[in-house]
C-alpha cells in the first residue's frame, strides 16, 4: 500500500514523461535535461537530513521487524520434528525430510496444489479485473453526488468478515436459504449452490467480488482523478469518442498502477483466502475446497504434522517470493515501472 | 470448523481415529520413549499406578438409583442444600484455567454477578479464558506452543496427537496426591468413579482430573415426542426401510426429517461395532466392517431424496437443536448429555422429546446403541504450578462438589432470586442467570452425572427411562481405556481422510464403494498398526 502513495503514481497521468531515462540504472539522478550533478551526500549526512522523517517511521519499522522479520525465524521448524510442547529449541533437526512431501506424490498435497492453482487463475481472470472496470464506470457516472453514495454503498462489504460474508450467502443461496424456501413453497424445484461442489469456485469467486471490489476501486479512482482533464479535451476536440479516450488515455494512464497490483497479486498469488475457505470447507468436501493454506492449517495445527505443515508454508512463500520478483523484473524490461526499482 | 460440535458429541474424527472416542488413553503407558515426541516407545508392561480409591459420596439420596450402568436420577432438587466444604478453597493465590465453553461467552467478572459472588467465595480472583469446544482443540495446540498454559488447563485426549509426551512436559505428575488411598483427601474426586479415571493416566501417571460422562455421553436418536403423538405418527420403526419410509413421510415443502445424516444411529441398525469388535483377542476395525457401505447408501439416499435438511453439513449442532425445536426438523442424533440442554432453547409448554431405539436393519428386534466414552474430557495442572499443586486440587476438589449440595446449587444456577428463581425446592435459572452462569466450570471436573431437569421433573424421568432401555444392552468400544501410540500420533490424520471420503459420499460426490477404498487406506496408513498396538495392551490387560 504504501507503495502507491509515493508521488509516482500521481504522475502517471503524464504518459510515461521520463522513460527513457531509466535504463542507466539508479545512480544517475534521474531527470531529463542536463543537469548540474550534485555531489552525492555521505549515509551520515543524509540520516541527518532526513532525521524527522525517519523518526516518524521507526515505530512502524519496530513492527514489522518484530511482527515480519523476526517472526520469519519461526521457519525453522520446517526442518524439524517440531512437537508444541518441546518448542524450537528441544524438537529434532530433521534437515530436509519434511520437504519430501513437495515430491513423494501424496494425493492430499497434489489436490491442494491443483486447486490453490485453479482458483488463482480464476482470481486474476475474474477478480482482478473487475474493480478496474468498476472503477472506470464510477469514474464516468456525472453526479459527484450519486458517485459518492454508490462508493459508500460498495465500500462497505469490505468491513465485515468472512464468517458474515458466508453466512449471509448462506442465508440468501442455502439449502434452506431465502431463496430456495421462495422456489419450494412456490411448488418449484430448489437449485443446489452452497452445498454443490460443482458451483463451489462460481460462488468463492462471486462471493470475492461482492465483498472486495468496491474497496479495491479506491486505488483505481485517485489514480483516475489524477489524469489531465486536458488530455481529454485536446482529444474531444480532435473528434475522440468516449471508447477512443477511455482506451488511448485512460487505461494508459492506470497502465503503471495496474501493472504494480498485478505484480503484488502474483506474490501472493499462491494465498486464495484461507478464511473464506475453511469456513465453507465442510459444506463441499476437500475434493475441491483443499488449497495449500487450509492443507498447511490441516496437517499442522489440527493432525500435529507441523514441521511439514511449515515446509510447505515456506516453499509457498518462497514461490511467491520468486514470482514478486521475476514479474517486477519483466516489468522494468518493458519499460515499466514495476514496485520498486534496485 | 464443526468438530465437536455440542458439549458431549464425540467429535467424528475421534471416533475414526481408531474408535478410541475421547478417552481412549490409559493404563497401559510408554516406558521407553524414544526421542521424547514422534518415536513409538514399546508398550512393556502394565502400568502399576493404583486408581484413585471410589468412595462414593451418599450424603444427597437419589429419586431413582441407576442400575446396570444407568446414571442416577433426581426428580426434585433436595431442599435446603447442604454445605460440604468449610473455609476457602486453595492458597488464596489467584488461579487462571484454560477452558471451553459450549455456551456464548459470559460478561467478564466486572460485569457479572456470579463470577464476583464466586470471587467472594473462593477468596482469591479467577481468570478463565473460554474456547468454543468445536475449536478447542486447534486453540490447545497453539496455547501449548507458545508456553501460555495457566495453572488448570482442560483438553479432549482423543485430540491431541502425542499427548503423552506433552503431558510429560508441561503437566504435573497427580500420582502421589491422587493415587490409591491419597484421592481421599478430596473427597469429590474421589467420588468420580473408577472407570473415568483410567482415561487419566498416560505413561504410568495420574496427569489429569476427569470429567466423567459414560453412559450419559452415548449417542442416541431424539424425535419430537410432542409432534409425532399430535400427527399420531410412531416414531419407532422396526426396520431400516421402515427408517427411511418415515423419513420420507416427514419430509416435504421446508421441513426436513432429519438435521444431518444419524450415521451413528443407521451403523447400529446394521450393528457395526462401536470403534472395534474383538474376538479371542483379536481386534477388528469397525471400519473394515463389512456393512459399512449399506449404511453409507442408506445415508445416501436420506441426503439425495431430500430428507436431510439441505444445510444441515455445514450448521453447527446449535443450529440443528434450534431447526428441532421451531419444527424445521423432526429428528436429531445427539448424546443424552445433551437432552437437559434444550431447556436453553426457546421450546414451548408441550415441548417433549424421546429416544427411538435403533431397529436391527432387516427388522426383528432392537440394536445396541454405542456406549459413549467414560469422559468428556479431562484436566490437567501446569508443570509451573507445581508448586500449588495441592492447593490447586483443593480448588478442583471444590468445583466437583457434588449435586445436592449448597457448593453446587451455586455452581450451576448461581444466587437465589438472581440467578434462579426456586419452582418449589427447584431452581429455575433466569435469563440473568442463563447468561451469567456460563464460566464453563462444570468442564474443569464434575461429579458423576445425573439426570435433572429444573422445574421439570417429567424430563429427568423421560431420561432415566430412555436410558433403563437402552443403556443396559449398549455396546461398549473394546479398546476403551487402552493405548495405542500411532492412533495418538497418526490417528487423527488418517481419520480425517476417511471421514472426508465419508461425507464425499453422503453427499454424493462419490460412490458408496468408495469406503472400502478409503478403509483399506486408512488400515495401511496406520489402522494395522494401531490394530496391533491395541491387541498388545489387550493383551497386557487381559492377561
Amino acid at each position: 500500500m504504501t507503495a502507491v502513495e509515493e508521488p509516482r503514481t500521481g504522475r502517471a497521468g503524464t504518459l510515461r514523461p521520463k522513460s527513457g531515462g531509466r535504463g542507466s540504472g539508479s545512480r544517475t539522478p534521474s531527470g531529463t535535461g542536463p543537469q548540474p550533478v550534485r555531489r552525492r551526500q555521505s549515509w551520515w549526512q543524509r540520516l541527518v537530513r532526513d532525521r524527522a522523517v525517519l523518526l516518524l517511521a521507526l515505530p512502524g519499522m519496530a513492527v514489522i521487524i518484530v511482527f515480519q522479520y523476526l517472526a520469519l525465524g519461526g521457519n525453522v521448524i520446517a526442518f524439524q520434528d517440531y512437537q508444541p510442547y518441546l518448542g524450537i529449541g528441544r524438537s529434532l533437526w530433521v534437515g530436509f525430510e519434511n520437504f519430501q512431501i513437495l515430491f513423494s506424490g501424496d494425493p492430499e498435497f497434489l489436490s491442494a496444489l491443483r486447486n490453490t492453482l485453479v482458483i488463482t487463475l480464476l482470481q486474476t481472470v475474474f477478480v482482478f479485473p473487475a474493480p478496474i472496470i468498476l472503477a472506470l464506470l464510477l469514474h464516468s457516472l456525472v453526479s459527484n453526488r450519486v458517485r459518492q453514495i454508490v462508493q459508500s454503498v460498495l465500500y462497505l462489504p469490505h468491513f465485515l468478515s468472512w464468517v458474515i460474508v458466508v453466512a449471509v450467502f448462506q442465508q440468501v443461496l442455502g439449502g434452506a436459504g431465502l431463496l430456495n424456501n421462495f422456489l419450494r413453497s412456490h411448488g418449484w424445484e430448489p437449485i443446489d449452490i452452497i452445498g454443490n461442489s460443482d458451483a463451489f469456485y462460481a460462488l468463492i469467486t462471486s462471493q470475492v467480488i461482492w465483498k472486495d471490489t468496491g474497496w479495491a476501486t479506491i486505488l483505481f479512482l485517485a489514480v483516475l482523478a489524477g489524469i489531465d482533464k486536458s488530455l481529454y479535451e485536446a482529444s474531444a476536440v480532435d473528434g475522440a469518442s468516449r471508447w477512443r479516450q477511455t482506451w488511448h488515455i485512460t487505461l494508459p494512464g492506470m497502465r503503471p498502477i495496474i501493472i504494480m497490483l498485478l505484480i503484488l497479486k502474483l506474490g501472493d498469488s499462491l494465498s486464495v483466502g484461507f478464511e473464506q475457505l475453511i469456513l465453507q470447507q465442510q459444506a463441499v468436501g476437500l475434493g475441491v475446497s483443499d488449497v495449500l493454506d487450509t492443507y498447511v492449517y490441516n496437517q499442522g495445527v489440527l493432525g500435529g504434522f507441523w514441521g511439514v505443515a511449515a515446509a510447505v508454508g515456506l516453499v509457498k512463500g518462497l514461490i511467491g517470493l520468486a514470482l514478486v520478483l521475476v514479474a517486477n523484473k519483466t516489468a522494468h524490461a518493458f519499460g515499466e515501472e514495476g514496485v520498486y526499482r534496485a | 470448523m464443526n468438530r465437536l460440535l455440542t458439549e458431549t458429541t464425540i467429535s467424528r474424527r475421534s471416533l475414526l481415529m481408531g474408535g478410541m472416542g475421547l478417552g481412549a488413553f490409559a493404563v497401559l503407558g510408554l516406558a521407553g520413549c524414544s526421542n521424547e515426541g514422534r518415536g513409538g516407545g514399546a508398550l512393556t508392561g502394565n502400568a502399576t499406578v493404583a486408581l484413585p480409591t471410589y468412595v462414593p459420596y451418599d450424603g444427597v439420596p437419589m429419586d431413582i438409583k441407576g442400575t446396570d450402568g444407568v446414571p442416577d436420577t433426581m426428580l426434585k432438587y433436595p431442599a435446603n442444600p447442604k454445605k460440604v466444604t468449610s473455609g476457602q478453597p486453595g492458597d488464596g493465590e489467584d488461579v487462571g484455567i484454560f477452558g471451553m465453553t459450549n455456551t456464548p461467552v459470559p460478561p467478564g467478572a466486572d460485569k457479572n454477578a456470579y463470577w464476583q459472588e464466586l470471587h467472594e467465595r473462593l477468596g482469591f480472583a479467577l481468570t478463565i479464558a473460554l474456547t468454543p469446544a468445536g475449536d478447542f482443540s486447534d486453540r490447545f495446540q497453539t496455547t501449548v506452543a507458545g508456553d501460555r498454559l495457566p495453572d488448570i488447563f482442560e483438553m479432549f485426549p482423543g485430540d491431541v496427537p502425542g499427548l503423552p509426551s506433552l503431558l510429560e512436559e508441561r503437566a504435573t505428575d497427580l500420582t502421589e496426591y491422587l493415587s490409591g488411598d491419597a484421592v481421599k483427601k478430596y473427597p469429590f474426586l474421589a467420588n468420580i468413579p473408577t472407570e473415568s479415571w483410567q482415561s487419566c493416566v498416560f505413561n504410568g501417571k495420574i496427569f489429569a482430573v476427569p470429567v466423567p460422562r459414560g453412559p450419559a455421553q452415548s449417542g442416541v436418536f431424539y424425535a419430537r415426542q410432542d409432534w409425532f403423538e399430535a400427527e399420531g405418527i410412531d416414531p419407532n420403526v422396526t426396520s431400516a426401510e421402515e427408517f427411511y419410509d418415515l423419513c420420507k413421510e416427514l419430509s416435504g415443502g421446508n421441513t426436513w426429517a432429519l438435521g444431518r445424516v444419524p450415521l451413528g444411529h443407521i451403523r447400529q441398525m446394521f450393528e457395526i461395532p462401536n470403534g472395534w469388535s474383538e474376538d479371542g483377542g483379536k481386534l477388528t476395525s469397525a471400519n473394515l466392517h463389512e456393512r459399512q457401505q449399506e449404511a453409507l447408501e442408506l445415508g445416501r439416499r436420506l441426503v439425495a431424496d431430500g430428507f436431510v435438511h439441505p444445510d444441515g453439513v455445514p450448521a453447527t449442532q446449535p443450529q440443528r437443536k434450534t431447526w428441532l425445536v421451531n419444527g424445521t426438523i423432526r429428528m436429531l442424533d445427539d448424546t443424552f448429555s445433551a437432552w437437559p440442554d434444550f431447556s436453553n432453547y426457546p421450546i414451548d409448554e408441550n415441548f417433549r422429546l424421546a429416544v427411538a431405539a435403533p431397529p436391527l436393519a432387516e427388522g426383528g428386534g432392537t440394536a445396541g446403541i454405542h456406549l459413549g466414552a467414560p469422559v468428556q474430557n479431562i484436566t490437567s495442572i501446569s508443570k509451573k504450578s507445581a508448586g500449588r499443586v495441592e492447593a490447586l486440587l483443593d480448588v478442583i476438589n471444590y468445583l466437583a462438589a457434588p449435586f445436592g449440595s449448597e457448593e453446587h446449587l451455586f455452581r450451576t444456577y448461581g444466587v437465589e432470586g438472581v440467578h434462579h428463581e426456586l419452582d418449589g425446592t427447584d431452581p429455575v435459572l433466569t435469563d440473568k442467570g442463563r447468561t451469567e452462569i456460563q464460566l464453563g466450570l462444570k468442564y474443569v471436573v464434575e461429579g458423576p452425572w445425573v439426570n435433572f431437569q429444573a422445574g421439570d421433573p417429567d424430563v429427568a424421568q423421560a431420561e432415566h427411562d430412555a436410558q433403563a432401555a437402552v443403556v443396559p444392552t449398549a455396546v461398549a468400544n473394546p479398546v476403551q481405556g487402552l493405548f495405542s501410540e500411532t492412533a495418538s500420533r497418526k490417528g487423527g490424520q488418517i481419520g480425517e481422510k476417511l471421514a472426508s471420503v465419508e461425507s464425499d459420499i453422503l453427499a454424493g460426490r462419490k460412490p458408496v464403494t468408495a469406503w472400502a477404498d478409503g478403509a483399506k487406506a486408512w488400515a495401511k496408513g496406520g489402522g494395522d498398526k494401531i490394530r496391533d498396538e491395541y491387541q498388545t495392551a489387550l493383551a497386557e490387560r487381559q492377561g
